[in-house]
């Protein structure tokens, strides 16, 4: 039996699917696309935070009196009592006290990159 | 296969748009999946490379550590500070410190054992609950120079 109506209804629903597949898909791809974007820039700034810390470890090896306040991303941590270190024989002690710096990346977890240089 | 194969062949109002339909999705399927397969990669990139900064930190303070121990003994011009020169040949260190405690706890402990500011060896051992890394500096007279060499195990 052929209804009248019948193809349009059919279309209309194939279309509608269709429509839902094509939205779902294309929501897909923007949101893949954001993803990329954004790891490319928060790799880029890893390494450049890396290189910072690396350029900074480098020069003190060299230069024995760089600051990690010339370095990017520095930053002065407050230290516990306990921020000397005592190296010895047990009656003879050599005590070296010490600042402890952190370089840090912005918003971003469990980045945090700390080094010791004498007071 | 053959009914299957008169279906798909069949004349029938409506054939055209299915099948346009079932490209079309197909096409768009596979256009995501590669989008999503580039950002799973990205994403593994990312996280290695948090990883690895994980990892650094342990380094950064033992070779920190280790290059404030050699910028004192540069300084002091002699190991006599460490203790009696037996004692420092054979070897002296100080007790764990504990420098941070976020985002884990994390000591420090230095050793030195040498004969004069231009032939001793640091060893700096930096430890977390789940890590930990020796390194070690030596210093050796070659001829007027100091040369330093840097080691690490893990």
């Amino acid at each position: 039996m052929t209804r009248s109506g019948s193809i349009l209804v059919e279309v209309m629903a194939s279309l509608l699917i269709f429509t839902i597949a094509l939205v779902t898909f294309a929501g897909s791809i923007a949101f893949s696309l954001k993803g990329i974007i954004s790891s490319e820039y928060v790799t880029e700034k890893e390494q450049l935070y890396i290189n910072a810390y690396e350029s900074y470890m480098i020069n003190r090896a060299i230069g024995h009196s760089v600051s990690p306040t010339d370095a990017a991303f520095a930053a002065v941590l407050s230290v516990p009592s306990t921020s000397f270190f005592k190296i010895g024989d047990g009656s003879l002690f050599r005590t070296i006290p010490f600042d402890l710096y952190k370089f840090e990346l912005a918003d971003k977890r469990d980045s945090e990159i700390y080094v010791i240089q004498k007071k | 296969m053959k009914t299957l194969f008169a279906y798909f062949t069949a004349k029938r109002r409506g054939a055209a748009l299915f099948i346009t339909i079932l490209i079309g999705s197909l096409l768009l399927l596979i256009i995501s999946a590669v989008a999503v397969r580039a950002v799973l990669n990205t994403s593994n990139i990312e996280a290695w490379q948090t990883q690895g900064i994980k990892a650094r930190r342990l380094d950064a303070l033992a070779r920190s550590a280790a290059n404030m121990t050699a910028e004192v003994i540069n300084s002091d011009g002699k190991l006599d500070g460490f203790g009696s020169p037996e004692n420092v040949k054979a070897g002296v260190s100080s007790d764990p410190t504990l420098i941070i405690t976020d985002p884990e706890k994390t000591y420090l402990t230095l050793k030195l054992k040498g004969v004069s500011s231009c032939d001793y060896t640091v060893t700096s051992i930096a430890s977390s609950d789940k890590d930990l890394v020796v390194l070690t500096l030596s210093c050796v007279l070659s001829g007027d120079k100091r040369s330093l060499t840097w080691g690490k195990n893990r």
